[in-house]
């Protein structure tokens, strides 16, 4: 009788190793934090475009926060052709050409970020290295920029 | 701020009735909680214990709550209408702020043109309108007091403006500022639409949510996205960062500077409105967490700029925009990281007083020594006090520029100079090293460079105090000025002996003694007997210990926006001396050379433009340069040839000539550049060279091509032309000869790499518009942007220009 009970006590020891073990696993990964793995789309806004025919920029992060995944064309950039590099590290090379022009405002390229940092500090993107060219004349275009975050877009400004 | 007074008096108690409903007038109301006055639209007038408002020193309070909007520091014409939502009980009364006030179902403004706080009980000067047929239309700089015309106050939306419209508006103004185009017709327009949309844009966030960015109540700011939401941080302790090694590093030091002042006060530590300023000394930085949050509530959202000093000048690092409110919580910080690694002198956190940075703090990171000082109240100041018989002295190097529009400040080899003009201002001011408690005396060397100056600081320290406040004489601060009336560019000798413990100070100028000013107290917290002088010294400069000269807004701390003049000083120094100090008067040797002013020293602010970078087989200099690019083209074909201006300093007219050999190449057409493309230009080719002129009627800073100029290639393969730059006349726009390095460029008649079609040498995305634009037959076909060498330039071209172009 004591021995029976010993087994069926080692039986459903066993059997409760077996259903906890894969449960405090998952209770281990629901635990990483949600905010440090979200995707976060941020668009890159042209203010005061006037037939811009070839535009390039760098937009630089801070790789410890997040990473980049993707470069799409912004709604102003439709038509125009797009290329870009993630080849390095917190430096994202944007370009594209249109013939035809761009103008106004709106968006022209739409970064996807991965977020692996703590979430503890807010990045600064910034734009550097930008040419922008008239598509008519070929000719340099002035441009000013806006420094953003993961939540305010960076914006190029044509001032001429 | 005494011009607006003046011309306010005229009003006063004469309530102007327009066919438009408004009324309008300047009245004096004396403190509540000692007087029971009031404040009546309807009457213009104050009575006891009635009316529609009120104001005391714990704030601006409607009878009829709630029933006030502070709108800020903006005009009273600026506010053209009244918001629908957004009033609260009480606000806090700040001179140059515009309360909006909804009483009895009418609506009405004023400006608080200034609070006698001297007085007892204290009083408040307002310029007010009032709209007496019930709308929220309260008129504009154009209306106010006349007849005003359906239209001219309908101008701002009921349903709000975006948030991108005001930020819009705001970059279109302070990029014309930054371009030096502070005093145009176009940056007046600027600022018109930016006061617009902002009051526009201010009315409607308080509860017709038009931005894209949500709120919460809690301290945290959120905005969602397609993918996800993402939450600003708001904690309250900067992340511990470990400071990074650098090769000079010696001894890491981690500096935390906080800089406070009370919540919606609005008053920054800085010497702008609303900007902190940290100077630090020398320091190799590899980074700072900055925290900062603004006055305002309601989402007000900025541009907020992160500068550091270094080589002499503010420089502008990152812009980042800024939401530091939340909803009706004032208090929402924000906290960002900026790498620097570079020796800076200090750190500047400011917005333009959009939602004005009224609370911030910064942990620097670096190596080297200890902070040298602060401007402002941080937890590392630490001032030994001077030994008796020290002297001080103040070289151009020591101290800090800040300009505003079109003013300039130059700090050059010996001199600080000064060229002041509204819009705007300019100023230099320095960390004050010697105790104001104990005697001493300044001397310094100074001229006026104009008759025309307006409230110039001529010398300020917190116990000393010389201005211009019209013309050229001086005074100090007492009933009447003093004798003298300067000459225009010639250099006087000032000297003040300052006695701090008999309260008072002597002036003196080339040995002369002009007068005595009396009855003072370190830190003007004293009563002067000051005549025709503003008294809002009182309160302001005990926090600072700092010395200042030029055209300082005292009430806003910044560069002055009414004022003008024309100034520079030299060789100022400062014996600290123990107890009583004797009066010797030292003959002074008059210069006789008189010199000018020079104005080639006067630099324009920091512009963040920028344009295409170039290539040159020549290296290029630093500072302000003409570059005549290097280009590749095949015989027989066409190429542009940009002329780039690197770091143009206030432009007002460029002249140059650009060499070639007419054998090599020829001219097929010259064109104005980017940059100077608002200058009258115009150009000649005299077969060997090309003369070229601009003048512009504004300054023109920044980077980027003067001129372009294309040449058709005449010469065999192999053969060359050098492009020379010569005989650069460079003027500024204040009419000084300005200093351009030319650096000549060389068009070679050759092969150029496939793709490169615009012969600079490399492939870009240039290259590939060009193909495109070969390709729709917009340009002229050249095989060269063949890169697939299949024959004929194609999109797929453009496309693999595009692949090839990438770092």
């Amino acid at each position: 009788m004591k021995s029976g009970t010993v087994l069926r006590a080692l039986i459903i020891a066993a059997l409760a190793a077996v259903i906890i073990m894969p449960l405090v696993s998952c209770v281990k990964l629901s635990r990483k934090p949600a905010s440090t793995t979200g995707q976060v789309t941020v668009p890159i806004n042209a203010s005061n475009a006037s037939n811009l025919g070839s535009l390039e920029f760098e937009l630089v992060y801070d790789p410890a926060i997040v990473q980049a995944e993707g470069v799409t064309k912004g709604d102003l950039a439709d038509n125009a052709m797009l290329d870009f590099s993630l080849s390095r590290s917190g430096r994202i090379w944007v370009a594209l050409v249109d013939s035809n022009g761009l103008n106004g405002n709106g968006s022209l390229a739409v970064i996807s970020f991965h977020k692996v940092g703590s979430g503890q500090t807010a990045p600064i993107l910034k734009l550097e290295n930008v040419n922008a060219h008239n598509a008519t004349t070929l000719v340099d275009i002035i441009t000013s920029t806006t420094a953003g975050s993961l939540t305010t877009p960076p914006v190029i400004n044509f001032t001429r | 701020m005494v011009t607006t007074l003046v011309l306010a008096l005229l009003l006063v108690s004469v309530p102007a009735v327009a066919d438009s409903g408004l009324t309008s007038g300047f009245a004096k109301i004396k403190d509540w909680d000692e007087t029971h006055e009031a404040f009546s639209f309807s009457s213009g007038q104050v009575a006891w214990g009635s009316g529609d408002f009120f104001i005391s020193p714990r704030g601006i309070h409607v009878f009829e709550s709630p029933g006030i909007i502070d709108m800020g520091l903006v005009y009273l014409d600026d506010v053209g209408e009244a918001p629908a939502t957004g009033y609260v009980e009480m606000a806090a009364p700040v001179d140059g702020h515009t309360y909006v006030v909804r009483s009895n179902g009418k609506y009405g403004k004023f400006y608080l043109e200034e609070t006698y706080d001297w007085l007892t009980p204290i009083q408040y000067g307002i310029s007010w309108v009032y709209q007496t047929n019930g709308t929220r239309s309260l008129g504009s700089s154009a209306s106010t007091g006349q007849t005003v015309t359906s239209g001219q106050t309908g101008t701002v939306a009921d349903t709000g403006c975006t948030y991108e419209q005001y930020i819009t508006a705001y970059n279109k103004l302070t990029s014309l500022m930054s371009q030096g185009k502070g005093d145009t017709p176009e940056a007046q327009a600027a600022y018109a639409e930016y006061a617009k949309v902002k009051a526009c844009y201010e009315s409607g966030s308080t509860g017709t949510g038009q931005s894209s960015t949500s709120t919460s109540t809690s301290t945290s700011t959120s905005t969602s996205t397609s993918s996800g939401t993402y939450t600003i941080p708001t904690t309250t302790t900067p992340p511990a960062i470990p400071p990074t090694s650098t090769s000079t590093a010696s001894t890491p030091v981690t500096l935390h500077l906080t800089c406070e002042n009370k919540d919606n006060e609005e008053r920054g530590c800085g010497p702008f409105y609303g900007t902190h300023t940290y100077l630090f000394g020398s320091l190799y930085v590899t980074s700072v967490v900055v925290r900062f949050d603004t006055g305002r509530k309601f989402d007000c959202r900025s541009a907020v700029s992160l500068q550091v000093y270094r080589n002499g000048a503010w420089q502008t690092i990152e812009t980042i925009n800024a939401v530091s409110s939340s909803g009706n919580s004032e208090f929402a910080p924000l906290e960002v990281q900026v790498p620097v690694n570079d020796t800076i002198a200090g750190f500047r956190i400011s917005d333009g007083c959009v939602c004005c940075i009224d609370f911030s703090e910064i942990t620097i990171y670096g190596s080297q020594s200890t902070p040298q000082s602060s401007t402002t109240t941080t937890t590392s100041s630490s001032q030994t006090s001077p030994a008796a018989g020290q002297t001080f002295s103040y070289p151009p190097s020591k101290w800090v520029p800040a300009q505003d529009g079109q003013s300039a400040v130059s700090l050059g080899q010996d001199q600080i100079c000064i060229s002041s003009m509204k819009p705007g201002g300019a100023m230099a001011y320095t960390k004050r090293d010697y105790d104001i408690t104990s005697d001493y005396t300044v001397e310094f060397d100074y001229m006026v460079g104009t008759d025309d100056n307006h409230w110039i600081i001529v010398y300020s320290d917190g116990y000393l105090f010389l201005i211009i406040d019209w013309g050229t004489q001086l005074s100090h601060c007492q009933t009447g000025r003093l004798p003298l009336h300067l000459e225009v560019n010639r250099w006087y000798k000032i000297r003040m002996d300052a006695y701090p413990g008999q309260g008072k100070y002597d002036v003196y100028a080339d040995g002369v003694k002009l007068g005595t000013a009396v009855n003072l107290h370190v830190g003007f917290n004293h009563k002067l007997e000051r005549g025709n002088l503003l008294t809002w010294l009182d309160k302001i400069y005990p926090a600072w210990d700092c010395i200042y000269l030029g055209d300082i807004d005292n009430e806003y701390f910044m560069a002055g926006r009414y004022n003008r003049g024309i100034a520079c000083w030299k060789n100022i120094t400062v014996r600290q001396s123990a107890g009583t100090t004797t009066s010797t008067i030292t003959p002074v040797t008059e210069d006789p050379q008189k010199p000018g002013l020079d104005p080639s020293q006067i630099v324009s602010p920091p512009t963040t433009s920028t344009a295409t970078t170039t290539t040159s087989t020549t290296s290029i200099p630093a500072g302000t340069a003409l570059i005549a690019e290097s280009r590749t083209v095949m015989t027989g074909g066409t190429v542009q040839v940009p002329i780039y201006f690197q770091d143009a300093q206030n432009i007002g007219s460029l002249g140059f000539t650009l060499s070639y050999d007419p054998a090599v190449v020829q001219v097929v057409k010259v064109s104005k550049g980017s940059l100077l493309s608002s200058a009258t230009f115009t150009s000649s080719d005299q077969s060997g060279s090309i003369i070229f002129g601009f003048a512009s009627p504004q300054a023109i800073s920044g980077n980027g091509s003067a001129a372009v100029v294309e040449f058709k290639a005449l010469g065999s393969a192999g053969s060359s032309s050098s492009l020379t730059l010569s005989e650069i006349l460079a003027t500024s726009y204040y009419g000084s000869s300005l200093a351009v390095s030319p650096v000549n460029g060389l068009l070679t008649i050759g092969q150029n790499q496939p793709g490169d079609a615009d012969g600079d040498g490399k492939l870009s995305v240039l290259d590939a518009l060009i193909a495109l634009k070969m390709y729709v037959k917009t340009l002229p076909l050249d095989l060269i942007a063949d890169i697939n060498q299949d024959g004929k330039v194609t999109p797929e071209d453009a496309r693999l220009i595009m692949q090839k172009a990438k770092p």
